[in-house]
């Protein structure tokens, strides 16, 4: 079974209104940074997890999620 | 979403400084391989290839005395997170890249070993140099620019969400 991170910052930024530049200038990483997240291509450290979540007044897990998929069953 | 101008944040000037540290490796990755491509023309094509490898070592210079050090001094004026380097996606890519081109570098080295012993044998020591460097930062420049344009595919949104 593999799993993958799911976030939902693309949700909470549109609550919020904040642009990719303003959310990564508070948490203090780079743009790029920040939409990769978004995107899943880069995970991020429990740090800037924690930090996204602290920003948003959350708990980490309303952010970041683990979905797990499973591998194709035998027989 | 405001238009005005807002100072680079300290992880913006951290990701320039490592995307022009990708091209300056780049730059030298293609300056090793044209020098040791001389070893392989005639006279007239190598000493074309050797102007080619000066402009890329001006290239370098450029790059490296004014790119970096303006981008070094914006960092020391910025003092936004002073403490410790901020991670970044650039930094990740980079990492991969190094393991990549070190991969490569090794499996290219056991088949010039193995495979083309006699020919390297015969070469110039500074032949067997130059494309070994060549390989090492070719490979990593090439994975860096890679994995960068992958997210760039799916990942080009600045604004505001709605």
């Amino acid at each position: 079974m593999n799993a993958r991170l799911e976030n939902r910052i693309r949700v909470f930024r549109a609550e919020h209104r904040l642009s990719q530049a303003d959310l990564a200038s508070s948490i203090g990483v780079s743009r790029k940074t920040i939409s990769t997240i978004e995107v899943g291509r880069f995970v991020p450290s429990t740090i800037i997890a924690l930090k996204i979540a602290r920003h948003f007044g959350v708990p980490v897990e309303e952010i970041f999620s683990l979905k797990e998929s499973q591998t194709e069953p035998h027989g | 979403m405001s238009t005005d101008k807002q100072p680079l944040s300290r992880a913006e000037i951290m990701d320039k400084m490592m995307l022009a540290t990708a091209i300056l490796i780049a730059i030298l990755a293609v300056l090793y391989a044209v020098s040791a491509i001389e070893y392989l023309v005639g006279e007239t094509l190598a000493a074309y290839l050797g102007m080619l490898e000066t402009g890329l070592a001006v290239l370098v210079l450029v790059i490296a005395l004014f790119t970096v050090p303006l981008l070094v001094k914006k960092l020391s004026l910025n003092r936004q997170h002073p403490s410790g380097q901020p991670e970044s996606f650039f930094n990740d890519i980079a990492r991969q890249s190094f393991a990549t081109s070190w991969a490569v570098t090794f499996l290219a080295m056991v088949v010039m070993d193995s495979v083309t012993e006699d020919f390297i044998a015969g070469m110039p020591v500074m032949f067997t140099l130059d494309l070994i460097r060549a390989i090492l930062l070719g490979t990593f420049g090439i994975s860096f620019f890679v994995l960068n344009q992958a997210d760039s595919a799916g990942a080009a949104e600045q604004g505001v969400c709605e």
